[in-house]
């Protein structure tokens, strides 16, 4: 991957990627920061990624899997100094709706969530993504199910005044 | 309420138009200080970082970086321990003043400047590490001025130096050349902003060994210099390899082109570098003949020159010509041939040939003795300059056939890997391996892709195990019978010592911190996971039967990866000879397999695994299926010195083609350790 076409993959992703790992994870700082390090890990392994292995699937997956690794870690406000590309991100205001639909996926389980965001947000058949998280199509299919009831039940207790509900955490 | 789908789906919107927090030149400079890490090998290495300024306009630092990460060594790629007698390098192997050219009839190159060692800046801007950072022993480096006729006038923007470094052995000298090459073709000068990597053309030199030169570009080009933007930087640069020597002449021009119809000043100048550089230098791979030595004179019908190949299956498609001397020889069979070159044979006193034909596989063998080794070397070296003269460039813009590579191996007392790839089905090995006055020498051919030719070389390198063996035996130096030692024989040493160093690094040793966790080196530490092949536990240290009295296990976990490493001794060498067939007929039954998770298919494949020692060196990455595969995977070195075995595992986030070009770090990385596990071996190392 040449240097123009990889501006142009950040270019044209960047935004796209981070917003379907901010639904994902719930916290858009560090969603920014994570798609911007699995864009680092892209550019330093370019010689190695082949293009037809859908490069924005490999970025998304890289940036989901350091979310997870440092919320696991509970070092999200502790970020190491080289794992920062550059200055601190500046992340645009999001609209309230999406504030509140995002603490709707957030009460999902994890598994859930995943596989809304990504057949919902990043638009990705269920086969793609069975591929992609590594699981069988159909317990894709279950999760998707499972996971627009538990939504639209969360957020029809947030019309009625709220996000509470029973639903598991992650 | 609205749909919650339609609101899920607009999320993906949510950032629309909002600014990129940073431009996309930045998250690439991060991007390379990662690849630079990654590559970073042997702390220690230093290398001097020199203060900018003495080039005026391409002021860069010896490590080439920004941001005082490990400077880079090269990764050898052949293992070659034996020093290469030469006379000391000096001032008088650089080039000239009247050796140094720039033929466009108004200009010329004055020396300004000699040195001992790197010197004050460094010779390139692709630049990632010195000359002794190299390993170079030797190192001695000139600066030329630009001079403009007939008014002498010197124009400070354009430069040319030539440094030039003498090595413990030819093998280090490649290797720090094929660091260069690398250098060249992914840099990123200071300052610039883009680079382009033009390609390396062979140029004939007058000596034994080769030259290369290529002519990138980058920019943008200072202001001063090019106020209106139309200019590039055309950095040219010649790598000469003579024996151990090396010397890389560096120019930097800035201009709109750079054409030269009789050969650039670069090129016009390599071959006078070579001979210079050449002055002094022995030939590295003279084997002096062995005083008073009986030499074997005959081979035995016997000799088990097939010991390796597949068995006869009873098909109509195994066709074997048993070995013998009547069969046609291998050269005048044009089995030695390539690129209109052919091997000589300088007056063998015996030989046995045999072929084998299988499908679309064909193998084909021949043993031959000389009177004595240095015979036996001079058709050793013979074979290889054939393979070595092969182009490796395009030739009037008709790219060759067949890639070729040539690496020294690591088995017989002295021996060569060749490895032959057309780029797309068809792939070759040769193996040529010499033990006192005998050479064996292996080629297997298939309709392989040529992308996996090291497989088959790895392949057919441990096929040849009995048939070396036998060479031993004619020796006089085998093992086998009642004289040999009793590898059933309780071992002598059974525990780790004290202090075992399983934690070297091959850079700067990991720190811990919230993202990184490392564990021992501890007896209690697992190190090595558990790992099976297709459904069969795969026989390694800690796999079957964990003895924390007897192992010793290591392990970094980041988000980056897992790296875990054991060592184990057991109660006897035979038990670790055990262990070790046990895994490559464990590997040599798989190529792929599925943990019925979902995932797609492992796919396993075996890499060069020249580490000096008994060793193995494998993993497997995930299938691509309609473009989709989990990017990830997990690499193996197992590695037995005496009776112990020490295995190396990597798993993380990459793809095989990452895998199979991280394989030689871990390879070496291995090597490292095995050379701390002599004390396992009854004699030593």
């Amino acid at each position: 991957m040449e240097a123009h076409e990889f501006d142009e993959l950040y270019a044209a992703s960047f935004r796209r990627i981070t917003s379907q790992v901010y639904a994902m994870i719930g916290n858009l700082d560090e969603a920014t920061e994570c798609v911007q390090e699995a864009f680092a890990r892209a550019w330093a392994n370019r010689r190695k990624l082949d293009r037809a292995e859908y490069p924005e699937a490999w970025v998304r997956t890289t940036a989901y899997r350091l979310a997870v690794s440092r919320w696991r870690r509970t070092r999200l406000a502790k970020r190491p100094v080289d794992r920062a590309v550059g200055a601190a991100t500046e992340t645009p205001g999001i609209d309230e709706s999406h504030v509140a639909l995002v603490a709707a996926l957030r009460q999902l389980p994890q598994a859930q969530r995943q596989a809304l965001v990504l057949h919902h947000i990043a638009d990705l058949p269920i086969h793609q993504i069975a591929a992609e998280i590594g699981v069988p199509e159909g317990t894709i299919k279950a999760r998707l199910s499972r996971g627009r009831t538990a939504l639209a039940a969360l957020l029809t207790d947030e019309t009625n005044g709220g996000l509470a509900g029973g639903m598991s955490h992650v | 309420m609205s749909d919650p789908i339609e609101k899920l789906t607009r999320l993906g919107e949510a950032l629309e138009g909002a600014p990129m927090p940073l431009p996309a030149s930045e998250v690439r400079a991060r991007g390379d200080r990662i690849r630079r890490r990654k590559h970073a090998v042997i702390a220690g290495a230093s290398a001097a970082v020199v203060a900018a300024g003495a080039v005026p306009v391409v002021a860069f630092t010896l490590d080439g970086s920004d941001d005082g990460e490990p400077p880079v060594t090269p990764q050898p790629t052949v293992t070659d321990t034996n020093p290469v007698p030469s006379a000391a390098l000096s001032e008088e192997n650089l080039l000239t003043d009247e050796q140094a050219i720039y033929p466009n009839g108004g200009s010329d190159w004055r020396v300004r400047d000699t040195y001992p060692g790197d010197g004050q800046s460094a010779f390139s801007p692709c630049t990632q590490q010195s000359m002794a950072g190299l390993g170079a022993e030797k190192v001695f480096k000139r600066d030329f001025d630009f001079v403009v006729l007939p008014s002498e006038e010197i124009e400070p923007t354009v430069h040319l130096n030539e440094i030039i470094a003498e090595f413990p052995t030819a093998t280090d000298a490649e290797a720090a050349a094929g660091a260069i090459h690398g250098w060249l073709q992914d840099c990123l000068p200071p300052g610039a902003e883009e680079y382009g990597a033009g390609r390396f053309t062979t140029v004939p030199i007058p000596v034994d060994g080769t030259a290369k030169a290529q002519v990138s570009t980058y920019g943008p080009v200072d202001e001063s210099i090019d106020p209106f933007g139309d200019f590039s930087y055309f950095l040219e640069t010649g790598v000469v390899v003579s024996g151990d020597r090396v010397a890389v002449l560096t120019q930097i021009v800035p201009g709109q082109d750079y054409n030269w119809e009789e050969g650039t000043p670069v090129e016009q100048m390599l071959p006078d570098a070579a001979q210079q550089l050449a002055i002094g230098n022995e030939s590295p791979t003279e084997v002096e003949p062995s005083d008073g030595t009986d030499w074997p004179t005959a081979l035995s019908p016997d000799f088990p020159l097939t010991s390796g190949w597949p068995e006869d299956d009873g098909s109509a498609e195994f066709q074997l010509t048993p070995p013998s001397i009547d069969n046609q020889a291998m050269i005048p069979a044009g089995e030695l041939t390539a690129c209109d070159q052919s091997a000589t044979d300088p007056g063998s006193v015996d030989r046995l040939t045999t072929r084998l034909s299988l499908g679309s596989s064909a193998y084909v063998r021949e043993v031959l003795l000389f009177a004595d080794d240095t015979e036996a070397a001079r058709f050793l070296d013979s074979v290889q300059d054939v393979y070595s003269g092969c182009p490796t460039d395009d030739q009037n813009g008709t790219p060759p056939t067949f890639t070729t590579e040539v690496g020294q191996g690591a088995i017989g007392e002295e021996s060569w890997v060749i490895t032959r790839a057309s780029d797309g089905i068809g792939r070759v090995a040769i193996n040529v391996v010499r033990v006192g006055n005998a050479v064996v020498v292996d080629v297997a051919s298939d309709e392989g892709t040529g992308d996996t030719v090291m497989d088959l070389a790895t392949v057919t390198r441990e096929n040849l195990a009995d048939v070396v063996a036998a060479l031993n035996d004619l020796q006089g130096g085998g093992s086998s019978g009642s004289s040999g030692p009793d590898l059933s024989a309780p071992a002598g040493v059974t525990s780790i010592p004290d202090g075992f160093p399983l934690d070297l690094a091959l850079s700067e040793p990991p720190v811990e911190d919230g993202e990184t966790t490392i564990e021992g080196p501890d007896a209690d530490v697992a190190g090595v996971r558990p790992q099976t092949a297709c459904r069969a536990a795969l026989a390694m240290p800690d796999a079957e039967r964990p003895d924390a009295e007897h192992e010793l296990g290591y392990s970094v976990s980041s988000v980056e990866g897992y790296e875990g490493r054991t060592i184990r001794a057991y109660p006897t060498v035979q038990d670790a000879l055990d262990l070790m067939e046990k895994l490559r007929t464990q590997l040599m039954g798989c190529d792929r397999d599925s943990e019925g998770d979902g995932l797609s298919d492992r796919l396993w494949r075996t890499f060069n695994s020249d580490t000096g020692y008994d060793s193995v060196t494998f993993g497997y990455t995930y299938e691509v299926v309609d473009n989709v595969g989990a990017p990830a995977g997990q690499l193996y070195t197992v590695v037995r010195v005496g009776n112990a075995v020490l295995a190396v595992e990597w798993s993380g986030e990459y793809s095989a083609d990452y895998q199979a070009e991280a394989a030689p770090d871990q390879v070496e990385l291995t090597r490292l350790i095995a050379d701390e596990m002599c004390v396992f071996a009854a004699a030593g190392c």
